[in-house]
Protein backbone atom coordinates (compact mmCIF):
# COMPACT_ATOMS: atom_id res chain seq x y z
CA UNK A 1 0.00 0.00 0.00
CA UNK A 2 2.55 2.49 1.10
CA UNK A 3 4.72 1.37 -2.31
CA UNK A 4 1.12 2.52 -4.35
CA UNK A 5 1.38 5.44 -2.69
CA UNK A 6 3.73 7.53 -4.52
CA UNK A 7 2.89 6.43 -7.65
CA UNK A 8 -0.81 7.09 -7.30
CA UNK A 9 -0.09 10.77 -5.93
CA UNK A 10 2.23 11.41 -9.06
CA UNK A 11 -0.69 10.13 -11.45
CA UNK A 12 -2.44 12.95 -9.86
CA UNK A 13 0.05 15.50 -10.29
CA UNK A 14 0.22 14.70 -13.85
CA UNK A 15 -3.31 14.71 -14.58
CA UNK A 16 -3.44 17.65 -12.86
CA UNK A 17 -1.00 19.37 -14.47
CA UNK A 18 -2.46 18.15 -17.56
CA UNK A 19 -5.58 19.42 -16.81
CA UNK A 20 -4.63 22.98 -15.94
CA UNK A 21 -2.37 23.39 -19.00
CA UNK A 22 -5.49 22.17 -21.14
CA UNK A 23 -7.54 25.01 -19.09
CA UNK A 24 -5.10 27.17 -19.54
CA UNK A 25 -4.50 26.64 -23.52
CA UNK A 26 -8.68 27.06 -23.67
CA UNK A 27 -8.45 30.30 -22.05
CA UNK A 28 -5.57 31.55 -24.35
CA UNK A 29 -7.51 30.16 -27.21
CA UNK A 30 -10.74 32.00 -26.09
CA UNK A 31 -8.66 35.50 -25.80
CA UNK A 32 -7.06 34.93 -29.17
CA UNK A 33 -10.39 34.23 -30.81
CA UNK A 34 -11.66 37.51 -29.37
CA UNK A 35 -8.56 39.64 -30.39
CA UNK A 36 -8.70 37.68 -33.71
CA UNK A 37 -12.23 39.02 -34.64
CA UNK A 38 -11.96 42.21 -33.00
CA UNK A 39 -12.72 45.42 -35.79
CA UNK A 40 -9.57 47.28 -34.08
CA UNK A 41 -6.31 45.45 -32.63
CA UNK A 42 -3.37 47.06 -31.29
CA UNK A 43 -0.12 45.68 -33.19
CA UNK A 44 1.27 44.05 -29.85
CA UNK A 45 -2.22 42.26 -29.69
CA UNK A 46 -2.02 40.95 -33.02
CA UNK A 47 1.00 39.51 -33.27
CA UNK A 48 0.09 37.42 -30.54
CA UNK A 49 -3.43 36.43 -30.61
CA UNK A 50 -3.08 36.38 -34.89
CA UNK A 51 0.19 33.52 -34.25
CA UNK A 52 -1.96 31.45 -31.20
CA UNK A 53 -5.13 31.66 -33.37
CA UNK A 54 -3.22 28.71 -35.69
CA UNK A 55 -3.22 26.60 -33.27
CA UNK A 56 -6.06 26.51 -31.72
CA UNK A 57 -8.86 23.86 -32.56
CA UNK A 58 -11.60 26.69 -33.03
CA UNK A 59 -8.93 29.10 -34.55
CA UNK A 60 -9.88 28.52 -38.60
CA UNK A 61 -13.44 29.46 -37.15
CA UNK A 62 -12.11 33.02 -36.13
CA UNK A 63 -9.87 33.10 -39.24
CA UNK A 64 -12.60 32.68 -41.08
CA UNK A 65 -15.22 35.02 -39.17
CA UNK A 66 -12.07 37.84 -39.99
CA UNK A 67 -12.14 37.16 -43.69
CA UNK A 68 -15.63 37.91 -43.89
CA UNK A 69 -15.13 41.39 -41.62
CA UNK A 70 -11.78 42.88 -42.60
CA UNK A 71 -10.51 44.35 -45.50
CA UNK A 72 -6.89 44.51 -44.57
CA UNK A 73 -5.45 41.61 -46.31
CA UNK A 74 -1.50 41.48 -44.42
CA UNK A 75 -3.23 39.05 -42.07
CA UNK A 76 -4.82 37.27 -43.97
CA UNK A 77 -2.59 35.97 -46.33
CA UNK A 78 0.02 35.86 -43.76
CA UNK A 79 -2.29 32.78 -41.90
CA UNK A 80 -2.44 31.18 -45.40
CA UNK A 81 1.08 30.42 -45.23
CA UNK A 82 0.46 28.60 -41.94
CA UNK A 83 -3.09 26.79 -42.15
CA UNK A 84 -5.36 24.96 -44.60
CA UNK A 85 -8.84 24.34 -43.35
CA UNK A 86 -12.12 24.00 -44.62
CA UNK A 87 -13.72 27.01 -42.61
CA UNK A 88 -10.99 29.09 -44.21
CA UNK A 89 -11.70 28.59 -47.68
CA UNK A 90 -15.20 28.78 -47.18
CA UNK A 91 -15.07 32.37 -46.57
CA UNK A 92 -12.38 33.09 -49.19
CA UNK A 93 -14.76 31.41 -51.74
CA UNK A 94 -17.61 33.97 -50.48
CA UNK A 95 -15.36 36.75 -50.53
CA UNK A 96 -13.91 36.14 -54.16
CA UNK A 97 -17.41 36.07 -55.38
CA UNK A 98 -18.28 39.46 -53.23
CA UNK A 99 -18.53 42.31 -55.81
CA UNK A 100 -19.32 44.76 -52.86
CA UNK A 101 -15.40 43.72 -51.28
CA UNK A 102 -12.22 45.54 -52.29
CA UNK A 103 -10.45 44.27 -55.34
CA UNK A 104 -7.15 43.72 -53.46
CA UNK A 105 -9.05 41.67 -50.44
CA UNK A 106 -10.55 39.37 -53.44
CA UNK A 107 -7.33 38.79 -55.54
CA UNK A 108 -6.23 37.37 -52.09
CA UNK A 109 -8.90 35.49 -51.77
CA UNK A 110 -8.90 33.91 -55.48
CA UNK A 111 -4.67 33.48 -54.36
CA UNK A 112 -5.63 31.73 -51.30
CA UNK A 113 -7.64 29.60 -52.92
CA UNK A 114 -5.11 28.46 -55.37
CA UNK A 115 -2.66 26.76 -52.01
CA UNK A 116 -5.96 24.49 -51.55
CA UNK A 117 -5.59 22.86 -55.24
CA UNK A 118 -1.63 22.30 -53.95
CA UNK A 119 0.57 24.14 -51.44
CA UNK A 120 3.36 24.17 -53.06
CA UNK A 121 1.83 26.66 -56.37
CA UNK A 122 0.17 29.76 -56.47
CA UNK A 123 0.38 32.90 -58.73
CA UNK A 124 1.59 36.62 -56.94
CA UNK A 125 -0.52 38.75 -56.31
CA UNK A 126 1.53 41.17 -58.62
CA UNK A 127 0.60 38.95 -61.33
CA UNK A 128 -3.14 38.55 -60.48
CA UNK A 129 -3.03 42.44 -61.00
CA UNK A 130 -1.69 41.73 -64.72
CA UNK A 131 -1.64 38.48 -65.59
CA UNK A 132 0.39 37.50 -68.46
CA UNK A 133 -0.42 36.04 -72.30
CA UNK A 134 0.41 32.35 -70.82
CA UNK A 135 -0.94 31.60 -67.49
CA UNK A 136 0.43 29.18 -65.31
CA UNK A 137 0.72 28.56 -61.76
CA UNK A 138 3.75 29.57 -59.73
CA UNK A 139 5.75 27.65 -57.74
CA UNK A 140 7.05 28.42 -53.86
CA UNK A 141 9.11 26.86 -52.06
CA UNK A 142 8.67 25.02 -48.36
CA UNK A 143 4.88 24.94 -48.57
CA UNK A 144 2.86 24.82 -44.97
CA UNK A 145 1.57 21.34 -43.95
CA UNK A 146 -0.26 22.39 -41.26
CA UNK A 147 -4.06 21.37 -41.45
CA UNK A 148 -6.97 22.27 -39.23
CA UNK A 149 -9.65 20.79 -37.39
CA UNK A 150 -11.64 20.64 -40.35
CA UNK A 151 -9.75 19.71 -43.20
CA UNK A 152 -10.62 20.37 -46.65
CA UNK A 153 -13.23 18.68 -48.06
CA UNK A 154 -12.82 16.28 -50.85
CA UNK A 155 -15.12 18.18 -53.32
CA UNK A 156 -13.06 21.72 -52.86
CA UNK A 157 -11.24 21.62 -56.00
CA UNK A 158 -13.98 21.08 -58.03
CA UNK A 159 -15.64 24.05 -56.04
CA UNK A 160 -12.55 26.35 -56.37
CA UNK A 161 -12.04 25.51 -60.19
CA UNK A 162 -16.01 26.43 -60.48
CA UNK A 163 -15.26 29.38 -58.58
CA UNK A 164 -12.58 30.23 -61.14
CA UNK A 165 -14.68 29.81 -63.96
CA UNK A 166 -17.18 31.69 -62.84
CA UNK A 167 -15.41 34.93 -62.03
CA UNK A 168 -14.07 35.14 -65.57
CA UNK A 169 -17.64 37.13 -66.06
CA UNK A 170 -17.34 39.13 -62.91
CA UNK A 171 -18.33 42.85 -63.52
CA UNK A 172 -14.85 43.97 -62.06
CA UNK A 173 -12.20 44.12 -65.23
CA UNK A 174 -9.39 43.06 -62.40
CA UNK A 175 -10.65 39.99 -60.91
CA UNK A 176 -12.30 38.83 -64.26
CA UNK A 177 -8.96 38.88 -65.36
CA UNK A 178 -7.40 37.57 -62.59
CA UNK A 179 -10.16 34.51 -62.65
CA UNK A 180 -9.47 33.77 -66.19
CA UNK A 181 -5.94 33.24 -65.36
CA UNK A 182 -6.44 31.02 -62.36
CA UNK A 183 -9.11 28.88 -64.33
CA UNK A 184 -6.83 28.82 -67.33
CA UNK A 185 -3.68 27.66 -65.21
CA UNK A 186 -5.55 24.72 -63.11
CA UNK A 187 -7.17 23.57 -66.41
CA UNK A 188 -4.14 22.84 -67.79
CA UNK A 189 -2.61 21.13 -64.56
CA UNK A 190 -5.91 19.41 -64.04
CA UNK A 191 -7.32 18.98 -67.01
CA UNK A 192 -9.79 15.95 -65.82
CA UNK A 193 -11.47 18.77 -63.70
CA UNK A 194 -12.56 20.85 -67.40
CA UNK A 195 -16.24 19.68 -68.31
CA UNK A 196 -16.17 20.25 -71.93
CA UNK A 197 -20.08 20.38 -72.94
CA UNK A 198 -21.61 18.10 -75.66
CA UNK A 199 -20.28 20.05 -79.09
CA UNK A 200 -18.22 22.59 -77.42
CA UNK A 201 -15.53 20.20 -79.31
CA UNK A 202 -15.55 18.87 -82.56
CA UNK A 203 -13.86 17.10 -84.53
CA UNK A 204 -14.08 16.70 -88.23
CA UNK A 205 -12.24 15.33 -91.46
CA UNK A 206 -12.19 17.71 -94.26
CA UNK A 207 -10.59 15.46 -96.32
CA UNK A 208 -8.09 13.17 -97.20
CA UNK A 209 -5.81 12.80 -94.47
CA UNK A 210 -6.88 16.38 -93.53
CA UNK A 211 -8.83 17.31 -90.39
CA UNK A 212 -10.44 20.21 -88.68
CA UNK A 213 -10.21 20.24 -84.59
CA UNK A 214 -12.89 23.07 -83.45
CA UNK A 215 -12.62 24.44 -79.48
CA UNK A 216 -15.93 26.30 -78.98
CA UNK A 217 -15.15 26.72 -75.23
CA UNK A 218 -14.08 29.99 -73.99
CA UNK A 219 -10.35 28.88 -72.69
CA UNK A 220 -7.56 27.14 -74.34
CA UNK A 221 -7.31 23.52 -74.27
CA UNK A 222 -4.66 20.25 -74.90
CA UNK A 223 -5.55 17.68 -76.88
CA UNK A 224 -4.04 14.53 -78.07
CA UNK A 225 -4.91 13.15 -81.65
CA UNK A 226 -4.70 9.56 -81.69
CA UNK A 227 -3.53 8.70 -84.98
CA UNK A 228 -4.05 4.30 -85.56
CA UNK A 229 -2.36 1.80 -84.14
CA UNK A 230 0.36 1.52 -82.67
CA UNK A 231 -0.29 4.34 -80.17
CA UNK A 232 1.53 7.37 -80.52
CA UNK A 233 -0.30 10.19 -80.13
CA UNK A 234 -0.19 13.90 -80.96
CA UNK A 235 -0.63 16.91 -79.11
CA UNK A 236 -2.07 20.05 -80.06
CA UNK A 237 -3.19 23.42 -78.63
CA UNK A 238 -6.41 24.93 -79.57
CA UNK A 239 -7.16 28.64 -78.68
CA UNK A 240 -10.36 28.99 -77.35
CA UNK A 241 -13.17 29.18 -79.64
CA UNK A 242 -10.60 28.70 -82.71
CA UNK A 243 -9.72 26.04 -84.93
CA UNK A 244 -7.16 24.17 -86.33
CA UNK A 245 -6.26 21.81 -89.41
CA UNK A 246 -4.05 19.17 -89.18
CA UNK A 247 -2.78 16.71 -91.96
CA UNK A 248 -1.73 13.19 -90.11
CA UNK A 249 -0.86 9.92 -91.46
CA UNK A 250 -3.85 8.17 -90.45
CA UNK A 251 -4.84 5.09 -92.10
CA UNK A 252 -8.54 4.86 -91.54
CA UNK A 253 -9.48 6.91 -88.38
CA UNK A 254 -8.06 9.08 -86.01
CA UNK A 255 -9.35 9.92 -81.94
CA UNK A 256 -9.31 12.70 -80.20
CA UNK A 257 -8.58 12.39 -76.56
CA UNK A 258 -8.74 15.24 -73.57
CA UNK A 259 -7.91 14.39 -70.08
CA UNK A 260 -6.88 10.77 -71.26
CA UNK A 261 -10.75 10.37 -72.46
CA UNK A 262 -11.88 9.86 -75.71
CA UNK A 263 -14.35 12.66 -77.00
CA UNK A 264 -14.62 12.39 -80.51
CA UNK A 265 -13.26 10.29 -83.52
CA UNK A 266 -13.61 11.07 -87.67
CA UNK A 267 -12.64 8.47 -90.28
CA UNK A 268 -9.85 9.57 -92.82
CA UNK A 269 -12.06 10.99 -96.02
CA UNK A 270 -11.98 11.19 -99.67
CA UNK A 271 -9.14 12.34 -101.54
CA UNK A 272 -8.39 16.08 -101.39
CA UNK A 273 -8.20 18.03 -104.19
CA UNK A 274 -5.79 20.39 -105.13
CA UNK B 1 26.44 20.15 -95.12
CA UNK B 2 23.84 18.78 -97.55
CA UNK B 3 23.59 18.99 -101.28
CA UNK B 4 21.02 20.95 -103.50
CA UNK B 5 19.39 20.76 -106.03
CA UNK B 6 17.36 23.91 -107.59
CA UNK B 7 15.04 23.19 -111.09
CA UNK B 8 13.62 26.52 -112.11
CA UNK B 9 12.74 28.58 -115.29
CA UNK B 10 15.03 31.29 -116.34
CA UNK B 11 14.52 33.75 -119.63
CA UNK B 12 11.46 30.84 -120.35
CA UNK B 13 14.31 27.84 -120.40
CA UNK B 14 14.39 25.17 -117.96
CA UNK B 15 17.53 25.00 -116.21
CA UNK B 16 19.49 22.92 -113.20
CA UNK B 17 21.40 23.71 -110.75
CA UNK B 18 23.51 22.53 -108.20
CA UNK B 19 24.56 24.09 -104.77
CA UNK B 20 26.29 23.03 -101.45
CA UNK B 21 24.56 24.61 -98.53
CA UNK B 22 26.44 24.36 -94.79
CA UNK B 23 23.97 24.90 -91.52
CA UNK B 24 25.78 26.07 -88.61
CA UNK B 25 23.63 26.24 -85.43
CA UNK B 26 23.58 29.12 -84.22
CA UNK B 27 25.61 30.28 -80.84
CA UNK B 28 23.19 30.46 -77.98
CA UNK B 29 25.90 30.62 -75.21
CA UNK B 30 26.30 33.85 -74.11
CA UNK B 31 22.41 34.45 -74.02
CA UNK B 32 20.81 35.22 -70.84
CA UNK B 33 17.21 34.97 -69.66
CA UNK B 34 15.99 38.46 -68.44
CA UNK B 35 16.03 38.32 -64.95
CA UNK B 36 13.48 40.17 -62.42
CA UNK B 37 13.95 39.57 -59.03
CA UNK B 38 12.79 40.92 -56.03
CA UNK B 39 13.93 40.46 -51.69
CA UNK B 40 10.81 42.08 -50.23
CA UNK B 41 11.76 41.16 -46.98
CA UNK B 42 9.07 39.14 -44.95
CA UNK B 43 6.72 40.08 -46.82
CA UNK B 44 4.16 38.16 -44.98
CA UNK B 45 5.70 35.25 -43.26
CA UNK B 46 4.81 34.72 -39.88
CA UNK B 47 6.57 36.79 -36.96
CA UNK B 48 5.88 33.94 -34.98
CA UNK B 49 7.88 30.81 -37.05
CA UNK B 50 6.36 27.56 -36.63
CA UNK B 51 8.68 25.62 -38.49
CA UNK B 52 11.99 25.87 -40.21
CA UNK B 53 9.94 26.92 -43.44
CA UNK B 54 8.80 30.07 -41.98
CA UNK B 55 12.09 31.26 -42.11
CA UNK B 56 12.06 31.96 -45.98
CA UNK B 57 10.29 31.41 -49.37
CA UNK B 58 10.79 31.81 -53.06
CA UNK B 59 8.46 31.99 -55.58
CA UNK B 60 9.70 30.62 -59.12
CA UNK B 61 7.88 31.96 -62.06
CA UNK B 62 8.49 32.78 -65.69
CA UNK B 63 6.86 34.24 -68.35
CA UNK B 64 7.06 35.54 -72.40
CA UNK B 65 8.80 38.88 -72.80
CA UNK B 66 6.79 41.28 -74.26
CA UNK B 67 8.89 42.95 -75.86
CA UNK B 68 8.20 40.69 -79.50
CA UNK B 69 10.44 42.67 -81.80
CA UNK B 70 13.42 42.62 -79.73
CA UNK B 71 13.91 38.79 -79.66
CA UNK B 72 11.67 37.60 -82.68
CA UNK B 73 12.19 37.80 -86.69
CA UNK B 74 9.37 37.69 -88.84
CA UNK B 75 10.52 36.89 -92.93
CA UNK B 76 8.14 39.69 -94.68
CA UNK B 77 10.12 39.23 -98.21
CA UNK B 78 7.46 37.84 -100.02
CA UNK B 79 9.35 34.41 -100.88
CA UNK B 80 8.75 31.18 -100.01
CA UNK B 81 9.37 31.64 -96.03
CA UNK B 82 7.12 34.86 -95.71
CA UNK B 83 5.60 34.27 -93.04
CA UNK B 84 7.99 32.45 -90.77
CA UNK B 85 9.06 33.37 -87.88
CA UNK B 86 12.16 32.38 -85.67
CA UNK B 87 13.66 33.84 -82.74
CA UNK B 88 16.77 35.80 -82.52
CA UNK B 89 16.94 36.11 -78.05
CA UNK B 90 15.76 33.93 -75.66
CA UNK B 91 11.94 34.86 -75.71
CA UNK B 92 11.24 34.24 -72.00
CA UNK B 93 12.22 36.46 -68.47
CA UNK B 94 11.68 35.36 -64.95
CA UNK B 95 10.43 36.30 -62.22
CA UNK B 96 11.30 35.07 -58.69
CA UNK B 97 10.91 36.22 -54.94
CA UNK B 98 13.11 35.55 -52.13
CA UNK B 99 11.08 36.04 -48.75
CA UNK B 100 13.37 36.32 -45.65
CA UNK B 101 11.69 36.71 -42.26
CA UNK B 102 14.45 39.24 -40.59
CA UNK B 103 11.96 40.42 -38.19
CA UNK B 104 11.87 36.66 -36.61
CA UNK B 105 15.51 36.63 -36.41
CA UNK B 106 16.26 39.85 -35.14
CA UNK B 107 17.98 40.01 -31.79
CA UNK B 108 15.62 39.71 -28.81
CA UNK B 109 12.46 38.88 -31.08
CA UNK B 110 9.77 36.63 -29.60
CA UNK B 111 10.94 33.84 -31.59
CA UNK B 112 14.48 34.48 -30.51
CA UNK B 113 13.31 34.50 -26.48
CA UNK B 114 11.96 31.64 -27.17
CA UNK B 115 15.36 29.84 -27.37
CA UNK B 116 16.88 28.25 -25.17
CA UNK B 117 20.17 30.94 -23.93
CA UNK B 118 22.66 28.32 -25.27
CA UNK B 119 22.70 25.55 -27.03
CA UNK B 120 21.07 22.88 -24.75
CA UNK B 121 20.93 18.41 -25.00
CA UNK B 122 17.51 17.57 -24.20
CA UNK B 123 16.55 14.16 -24.46
CA UNK B 124 18.90 13.21 -27.04
CA UNK B 125 17.85 16.21 -28.66
CA UNK B 126 20.21 19.50 -29.68
CA UNK B 127 18.47 22.87 -29.09
CA UNK B 128 20.23 25.83 -30.78
CA UNK B 129 20.73 28.23 -28.20
CA UNK B 130 19.52 31.81 -29.03
CA UNK B 131 23.27 32.88 -30.43
CA UNK B 132 22.50 30.86 -33.42
CA UNK B 133 19.27 32.57 -34.25
CA UNK B 134 21.81 35.62 -35.18
CA UNK B 135 23.91 33.71 -37.68
CA UNK B 136 20.64 32.42 -39.93
CA UNK B 137 19.67 35.70 -42.01
CA UNK B 138 22.88 34.78 -44.11
CA UNK B 139 22.26 31.06 -44.00
CA UNK B 140 18.74 31.83 -44.96
CA UNK B 141 19.37 34.60 -47.91
CA UNK B 142 22.15 32.05 -49.40
CA UNK B 143 18.97 28.85 -49.38
CA UNK B 144 16.41 31.05 -50.67
CA UNK B 145 18.69 33.47 -53.22
CA UNK B 146 18.71 36.92 -52.10
CA UNK B 147 21.39 37.22 -54.62
CA UNK B 148 21.19 34.65 -56.98
CA UNK B 149 23.88 35.23 -59.42
CA UNK B 150 26.26 34.78 -56.44
CA UNK B 151 24.46 31.46 -55.02
CA UNK B 152 23.89 28.81 -58.02
CA UNK B 153 22.78 26.82 -54.82
CA UNK B 154 19.86 28.68 -53.95
CA UNK B 155 16.26 28.10 -54.75
CA UNK B 156 16.32 31.07 -57.14
CA UNK B 157 19.94 30.33 -58.13
CA UNK B 158 19.16 27.05 -59.68
CA UNK B 159 15.52 28.13 -60.87
CA UNK B 160 17.10 30.99 -62.68
CA UNK B 161 20.12 28.67 -64.42
CA UNK B 162 18.20 26.05 -65.29
CA UNK B 163 15.49 28.13 -67.12
CA UNK B 164 18.67 29.49 -69.28
CA UNK B 165 20.11 26.54 -69.55
CA UNK B 166 17.11 24.66 -71.44
CA UNK B 167 16.03 27.93 -72.70
CA UNK B 168 19.24 27.83 -74.73
CA UNK B 169 18.36 24.92 -76.04
CA UNK B 170 14.90 25.08 -76.64
CA UNK B 171 14.77 28.36 -78.10
CA UNK B 172 16.09 27.59 -81.61
CA UNK B 173 13.16 25.15 -81.94
CA UNK B 174 10.73 27.94 -81.88
CA UNK B 175 10.56 28.58 -85.72
CA UNK B 176 7.44 28.51 -87.60
CA UNK B 177 4.73 30.13 -89.45
CA UNK B 178 2.69 30.28 -86.06
CA UNK B 179 5.37 29.67 -83.51
CA UNK B 180 4.32 28.46 -79.98
CA UNK B 181 5.99 29.57 -76.84
CA UNK B 182 3.36 28.70 -74.71
CA UNK B 183 4.37 24.94 -74.42
CA UNK B 184 8.36 25.84 -74.26
CA UNK B 185 7.35 27.98 -71.66
CA UNK B 186 5.51 25.27 -69.78
CA UNK B 187 8.26 22.94 -69.81
CA UNK B 188 11.26 24.65 -69.33
CA UNK B 189 9.45 26.19 -65.98
CA UNK B 190 8.06 23.00 -64.85
CA UNK B 191 11.37 21.35 -65.04
CA UNK B 192 13.35 24.44 -63.44
CA UNK B 193 11.02 24.70 -60.24
CA UNK B 194 11.15 20.83 -59.64
CA UNK B 195 14.72 20.77 -59.68
CA UNK B 196 15.31 24.10 -57.53
CA UNK B 197 12.58 22.63 -54.85
CA UNK B 198 14.58 18.84 -54.89
CA UNK B 199 17.29 21.26 -53.44
CA UNK B 200 15.94 21.34 -50.03
CA UNK B 201 16.43 17.14 -49.82
CA UNK B 202 19.71 17.29 -51.70
CA UNK B 203 23.57 17.95 -51.43
CA UNK B 204 22.91 21.33 -53.04
CA UNK B 205 21.14 22.39 -49.44
CA UNK B 206 23.33 24.10 -47.63
CA UNK B 207 21.43 25.21 -44.63
CA UNK B 208 22.52 21.91 -42.00
CA UNK B 209 22.70 22.51 -38.34
CA UNK B 210 24.04 20.65 -35.78
CA UNK B 211 20.91 21.78 -33.81
CA UNK B 212 17.23 22.35 -34.06
CA UNK B 213 15.11 25.05 -33.06
CA UNK B 214 11.80 25.81 -30.76
CA UNK B 215 9.19 26.95 -32.74
CA UNK B 216 5.47 28.38 -31.81
CA UNK B 217 3.41 25.50 -32.85
CA UNK B 218 0.60 25.34 -29.92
Amino acid sequence: MTLHRPAVVVVAWFCSATSAAAQQRHYTCQEAAQVVVAPAVTDTQARWAFSEIVGCPDGPAAIATRWRTTDNVAHLWTWNYLIRDQRIAEAAVEVARDAARPTELRLVALQTLISYFDSSRTMELSYLRNPGPFPHLASVTHPTTRVGTQPPAVDLRARVYTVSRELTTDPNPVVARAAKAIWQALTDDWPALALLPAGTVALENVCGQKFRITNHNDIDLSFQLVIGSPYHPKGIRIPSQASRDMTVDAKDSVQLRYADREIASAAVGPPCHP
Amino acid sequence: MAGFVVTGTIDGQPGTGTASVTVTPRDWSTKTVRSNHTTPGADGLPIHPIADSSLGQSSLDMEVRPDVGNYAVVIADGGPNNGFTYMTDIPFETFTIARVNYPAMAQGSDWYLLQYPKDKHVGGTTYCGQARVLTLPPLVEAHEGTNPANQPDSHVGIYINDVTRDSRVLTEGIARLDPKVGPVLTQIHNAAQADSRAMDGDSRNHLILPCIFRYFSP
